[in-house]
């Protein structure tokens, strides 16, 4: 759907810094994780495995500058698509609690963000057929 | 709410995007509310007013228990 040349500049900008953040994001990781993997004793690698937190806000402040510049509808869909996921995760992560209770093995944590993920992506789709 | 966004913006010729422009919104806005599928927040009410220059119950159809 063809847009305001307004809404498609700040689809553009948003596009632009928050793939910059994740260019960063994956440059910075990398050399993280070899330079952890070099020094395993090291002090340090506490701080630098924190490190890829920086682009990470980085990627986080370019989404909220996008929700800044939103229309109204915009802003709304993306609420509803947030507190879809929030509570789609809630239940994600209280199922692997109980399950691991009963047994399951220990899982990383990682799975919780990959969980969140995909109930948002869950949630924007509903949204944007709801608004259609 | 019903509204008569679509039958106003056909008669003075102006697409979706036009009238998107002139309101500072997306065109899936304004598709949105010609398919009564959102209604607007107050101040885009007032702004969709001043555009079409007519009062805004002359644009919405507000029915009591909505």
């Amino acid at each position: 759907m063809r847009d305001t040349p307004a809404q498609i500049h700040s689809a553009r900008r948003y596009i632009l810094e928050l793939t910059g953040a994740m260019v960063l994001y994956a440059i910075v990781l990398v050399l993280s994780i070899r330079w952890i993997g070099a020094n395993p004793g090291s002090g340090a690698r506490w701080v630098v495995g924190l490190l890829p937190m920086v682009p990470t806000v980085l990627g986080a402040w370019a989404i909220v500058r996008f929700f800044g510049r939103m229309d109204e509808l915009a802003r709304r869909k993306l609420t509803e698509s947030l507190a879809f996921a929030f509570a789609a995760s809630a239940l994600f992560v209280l199922t692997l609690g109980f399950l691991q209770v009963a047994g399951l093995g220990a899982l990383s944590v990682w799975w919780i963000w990959v969980g969140m993920g995909t109930m948002w992506v869950v949630g924007t789709v509903f949204t944007e057929l709801r608004y259609r | 709410m019903k509204n008569r966004l679509r039958a106003l913006r056909t008669e003075r010729g102006w697409s979706q995007l036009e009238l998107a422009e002139r309101l500072g919104v997306s065109r899936q806005t304004v598709n949105s509310i010609e398919n009564d599928r959102y209604d607007p927040g107050l101040p885009l009410a007032f702004r969709i007013a001043r555009v079409f220059r007519m009062p805004i119950e002359a644009l919405f159809d507000y029915e009591e228990g909505e």
